[in-house]
């Protein structure tokens, strides 16, 4: 059994992963060949190692801990999950410990260095429009955690693979059926998901920031049409704040940085059902000579 | 005679609250809690005076209204406004006059 | 001694740190919650500068979070004490609570979780009633029994949290259970509280400073909660600095205190652990006062084993740790129950057990 010891450059964190389950190693590869080193001398902000356990489920019907700093935060998962309960723990790590930032609930991309942030509850449709989006050549950032530098104001990439969910992963194939997507796991506990992979340039710029030049608040709603509409800062505000993991923890340091956001970028609602011209739309926002949206 | 005219008094004893305003909502984050409010412009108006000094619902509404009809509609709306800031723990009362 | 704990005695042995050190002390201070008091020992020593800005922010952030637990604190703090100020009982902030509102060193860098606070026993049911009236609530589920055993054998009522508010208030009227071997006169705390203050008109009483330090040795002695008990063993070595650094005379004071209120063999492991484990430097001649209220030599050795096991494991996940903190579970109910209620069960049972949680596999390194 080979003994994976890797390095991930996740953005602004250094992550270690530790396996001895090769399939894994394989897919982590697939993801994030780019950004993947096997240097041991690096400083890392996370050590984690996906490991069998000692009882009997190591062989049968087989599970997958993840394991942070010597502890077991979660329920194990079947080892052929291995790869979703990665990048969960890792959110999961992210999320509890990483207060330096402020952490936007919200896919974020990049036309050049102007960011798009969409702020997004589950069944907003922010990550599937955050793929498509990718898919027509925008940075990817992050389809999950906008991390805002609160004394600068900007966000920083952490570009993953971006986990689409059941009915979402057909309408990322239809919408680009050449989409790098990822082995299938049929049985997660979200149900079916299949991962995009991030674009090698957006893994190449992971350490360069973006200025948040737009605030779109998407709604996916079967059978609407695509309706852009200015939203008052107000309203901007109090949904910013509501999409952010962090948001009471850090006090005054958010309000400021919320305020900046708000002040400094076009705010909108955004109801959506055909990715196709929900893309049109955005992009038309970046871009809207319509040369093409980097 | 005026539903506020219980003679409390309401005061803020507590760090200077940030204030943005956006269109006519005040955004307040009072440090005291961590918590962040939205306020109208009538209860962003109470906050701010009662900020300043010490006052009592009465003397709030003369500033606010004076005593005419349209004063005494505000008497109600005074009173539940006050009663909501000390809710989210912006304000307080003392039942006496002395601070 | 783990890589933390000489760190905590020596902080300036960073600067001959290298990547594996670094990757060592990151989980050794988060699994200890000792962040934020990293943070500030970086700082009082002028070594931010060999610290990996990568790690750095990691412990910014972890100080983030402190920050906000200590306002939502002082918040209820604050809200409790305005209505039994009403009621006209006299409150009492013990531990963490009481080192914020008492702007103790601690205030720096110091995490918790929930308030505890002390009345009188006279008005233990008053103050319940009245916080209940103005919004507090039980908080969690709490069956008969639960009730009983909270009531009767430990030292609170059940935990209470505002029904618009997220921190839980443990309210208790001593510093011991009532049936534990180790009883603390409470009244005698009152007798030397002190009164803490804040400028936006919250007062409370304080214990004073050698009941602030036998307060964190008996609750050592006694804790169910022994993972991130570094993090107190932290408390009592810089609190005791504190307090020395203002009266010369204090290590008389704490031990005179101690013996006053039947306290030494608390505070025999306090210090001990303080010492191995903290970086704590006391006077000889305190060490060897403290010294004569040990156990019995070979029961000092296993406690101290012990202790150390759990506190301060040489890896983390070890098996051996788990242990630890289960004997040392054992033990802390133990010294709250009556001997004989639980002799015959939980140490049958303690030695028959395996090790609770982490099945992951040992990895070497």
């Amino acid at each position: 059994m080979t003994d994976h010891k890797l390095i991930l450059d996740a953005g602004p964190f250094k992550v270690g992963v530790r396996t001895v389950d090769s399939a894994f190693a394989k897919t982590l590869d697939f993801f994030y060949r780019d950004a993947l080193s096997s240097d041991a001398m690096q400083v890392l902000d996370y050590d984690i190692s996906i490991a069998p356990p000692r009882n009997l489920r190591r062989w049968i019907r087989p599970q997958m801990l993840f394991g942070i700093d010597g502890a077991v935060p979660f329920e194990p998962h079947p080892v052929e999950n291995a790869f979703p309960m990665f990048e969960w723990g890792l959110n999961w790590c992210i999320a509890t410990s990483a207060h330096r930032y402020l952490m936007l609930h919200a896919g974020t991309v990049a036309f050049g260095d102007r960011a798009m942030i969409l702020p997004g509850t589950p069944g907003s449709g922010k990550s599937t429009l955050s793929a498509a989006l990718h898919l027509r050549g925008a940075r990817l950032l992050s389809d999950e955690f906008g991390l805002v530098r609160p004394e600068k104001g900007d966000l920083l990439p952490m570009p993953r693979g971006i986990p689409l969910k059941n009915t979402s992963i057909e309408a990322i194939l239809e919408f680009d059926p050449a989409a790098a997507l990822g082995p299938t796991y049929p049985k997660t506990r979200k149900g079916r998901v299949r991962h995009l992979r991030p674009d090698a340039q957006s893994l190449l710029a992971q350490h360069e920031p973006a200025v948040p030049r737009w605030l779109v608040f998407p709604k996916y709603q079967a059978g609407s049409g695509e309706i852009l509409q200015p939203l008052d800062k107000a309203e901007a505000f109090r949904q910013l704040a509501f999409n952010c993991f962090n948001y009471q923890l850090m006090g005054e340091t958010s309000f400021r940085a919320a305020v900046q956001i708000v002040r400094s970028a076009d705010c909108y609602t955004f109801t959506f059902s055909r990715l196709d011209r929900a893309v049109e739309q955005l992009s038309a926002l970046a871009d809207p000579g319509g040369e093409g949206g980097r | 005679m005026s539903v506020s005219g219980s003679g409390e008094l309401w005061y803020r004893d507590a760090p200077r609250y940030l204030q943005e305003t956006f269109d006519g909502v005040h955004a307040i984050f009072d440090p005291a809690t961590g918590e962040t409010h939205f306020l109208a412009e009538l209860p962003a108006l109470i906050l701010t005076a009662v900020d300043n000094h010490p006052v009592t619902a009465e003397a709030l509404l003369d500033r606010l209204m004076g005593s005419d009809d349209a004063g005494r509609a505000m008497d109600q709306q005074v009173s539940a406004t006050l009663q909501f800031l000390a809710a989210a723990e912006l304000v307080e009362s003392t039942p006496s006059a002395a601070i | 001694m783990n890589l933390l704990n000489r760190f905590l005695n020596d902080p300036v042995i960073a600067r001959d740190w290298g990547v594996g050190e670094w990757n060592r002390f990151l989980p050794l201070a988060r699994n200890a919650r000792l962040l934020g008091r990293s943070l500030a020992l970086f700082e009082q020593h002028d070594l931010l500068d060999v610290v990996p800005q990568r790690l750095v922010d990691q412990l910014r952030g972890a100080l983030a979070q402190t920050r906000y637990v200590q306002v939502q604190a002082l918040r209820e703090l604050r809200q409790v004490a305005r209505v039994l100020d009403r009621e006209g009982i006299p409150l009492m902030a013990l531990k963490g609570v009481a080192y914020l509102v008492a702007d103790l060193p601690p205030r720096g860098w110091r995490n918790l979780s929930d308030i505890d606070l002390m009345v009188r026993e006279g008005d233990i049911s008053r103050a319940e009633l009245a916080l209940q009236r103005k919004g507090w609530q039980p908080s969690g589920e709490f069956d008969a029994y639960d009730q009983h055993y909270y009531r009767a054998w430990m030292h609170e009522v059940p935990p209470l949290k505002h029904v618009n508010r997220d921190t839980e208030v443990d309210l208790h009227h001593n510093l011991a259970p009532p049936v534990s071997r180790i009883r603390i006169d409470a009244a005698r705390l009152w007798d030397e509280a002190t009164t803490a203050s804040d400028p936006y008109g919250l007062t409370v009483k304080v214990p004073g400073p050698a009941d602030m330090l036998l307060h964190n040795a008996v609750h050592l002695y006694m804790n169910d909660e022994l993972r991130g008990g570094l993090r107190d063993v932290m408390d009592f070595r810089d609190l005791f600095e504190h307090f020395l650094q203002q009266d010369a005379g204090f290590e008389d004071q704490l031990l005179k205190r101690a013996e006053a209120l039947g306290c030494g063999r608390p505070l025999y492991y306090a210090v001990s652990t303080a010492q191995r484990l903290a970086g704590l430097r006391p006077s000889v001649d305190f060490v060897r006062a403290v010294q004569r209220h040990a156990p019995f030599a070979p029961i000092a050795h296993f406690m101290a084993w012990l202790i150390e096991q759990a506190l301060a494991p040489s890896r983390l996940g070890l098996r051996r740790s788990a242990v630890a903190h289960q004997l040392l579970f054992i033990r802390s109910h133990w010294v709250r129950m009556p001997l004989p209620m639980l002799l015959r069960h939980l140490w049958r049972k303690a030695l028959k057990s395996k090790a609770p949680t982490s099945s992951i596999q040992e990895t070497p390194g």
